[in-house]
């Protein structure tokens, strides 16, 4: 489901600048399979779809696949609009390291908007 | 060529609040029944714009809009930069009703939204005598967190950015993007840490619970969007259930700050509940400028 995430999101500019300071790894998780994003100064530079065995990420914003599937449309139903309203509403969790996430909020909430136009 | 130019009059108000002297910058528009507008946490009264700015509102009410102390043009109190700023309800009160009084308002209408939401359930219940409504946007009468109480120990709340990021997803997606993004622009723009010390308020110093047999002395009615994932509809049909005479709207396509995200959409929900507290309207087809 986000295979394509680097390529769409680095013909974006506004994702680049947003991101500009931000290194990192972090995972997507549908259903049971991680899609694990690297981060490097805005780039996505690899998006490896698991499963893994004990790879680290900074945190993982997890959903199952219908789930995703609204939160991808143009206008998604309340609740699944956004990565904060999936956790608010149970329909999705973000765990683990919350700094990375909240130090470059808007770029991951860009980054992941990027595929809303791919979906 | 004749300018554009609003008829929104903005101007600062000296006056105490528990004691201190504070200057508070005020917005206002039209004339007749006083509608008194909270803007919401770490913004300012430029949300209002839109309602201050349409014909069929401004025709009856007078609209007045403040920045509430520390936020937007108005200023902190002296000696501001000795204290970290923290909303209490008692402060949040004490300045309603300071600039409900210095103006001279007679019995307004108050119209809040989110943290003004929430202090206008206490305003209807504690101070109905004042009041001739209460309405509260996205409101309800106690906290519903959706994040971490940890990540106001942290530099975040400084950051604009970060503030902006915060609440984008509170905005519905059906908003149009302009106004979406200038309502997020407010948060960017709000101060450091501004945001953060309304949150006191909103999380840990809002609670109310209304007389269990007592009805609130003024109509409360509060208006919920089903986007706001910080205040849900449910949130508010549950408050407004537990206060006879209350009443909860849900707003469809909607999110947490309807009067700035979406000023058409709301004026479709406001106007007929405005239109119980007012005289009829001259001309009930003229359009507004939002």
């Amino acid at each position: 489901m986000f295979e394509k995430l680097a390529d769409v999101a680095n013909a974006n500019p506004n994702v680049r600048r947003l991101g500009r300071t931000c290194s990192t790894e972090f995972a997507i998780v549908v259903d049971d399979t991680p899609y694990h994003v690297v981060v490097r100064e805005g780039r996505v530079v690899d998006v490896l779809t698991g499963p893994f065995k004990m790879r680290g990420a900074a945190f993982r914003i997890a959903a199952a696949a219908s789930e995703w599937r609204e939160f991808l449309k143009p206008a998604p139903r309340p609740g699944r609009h956004d990565i904060f309203a999936m956790s608010a509403s149970g329909a999705g969790r973000i765990e683990g390291d919350m700094n990375v996430l909240l130090n470059h909020l808007a770029f991951f909430k860009a980054l992941l908007a990027t595929m809303r136009a791919e979906a | 060529m004749t300018a554009h130019i609003e008829p929104i009059v903005g101007r600062y108000l000296h006056a105490d609040i528990l004691g201190e002297a504070y200057r508070i910058y005020f917005e206002e528009a039209g004339q007749g029944v006083p509608l008194l507008c909270l803007h919401t946490a770490g913004a300012h009264a430029s949300q209002f714009r839109h309602l201050m700015c349409d014909p069929v509102i401004t025709g009856r009410f007078r609209v007045v809009a403040f920045d509430l102390p520390w936020h937007g043009k108005s200023n902190p109190p002296v000696g501001w930069e000795r204290q970290d700023y923290k909303l209490t309800a008692d402060f949040y009160v004490a300045a309603i009703l300071a600039v409900a009084d210095s103006l001279e308002l007679e019995k307004p209408i108050v119209l809040g939204c989110s943290m003004g939401g929430r202090v206008a359930v206490r305003l209807a219940c504690r101070f109905g005598d004042r009041f001739r409504a209460a309405i509260g946007l996205e409101g309800s009468n106690r906290p519903s967190p959706w994040w971490d109480n940890s990540w106001l120990e942290t530099d975040l709340f400084a950051r604009g950015d970060f503030c902006e990021a915060l609440v984008s997803g509170l905005a519905a997606p059906t908003s149009p993007a302009e106004y979406r993004n200038e309502t997020l622009w407010h948060y960017r723009q709000s101060g450091s840490d501004v945001f953060k010390g309304d949150m006191h308020f909103f999380r840990e110093d809002s609670e109310f619970e209304a007389d269990a047999d007592g009805a609130a002395p003024c109509p409360l009615v509060l208006m919920t969007g089903e986007y706001d994932y910080s205040c849900t509809p449910a949130d508010s049909e549950r408050t407004a259930a537990g206060i006879p005479g209350a009443e909860a709207i849900a707003m469809a396509d909607m999110g947490h700050f309807p009067m700035s995200e979406n000023p058409a959409r709301f004026r479709e929900y406001i106007l007929p509940v405005l239109d119980r507290f007012a005289p009829e309207r001259p001309d009930a087809d003229q359009k507004g400028s939002a």
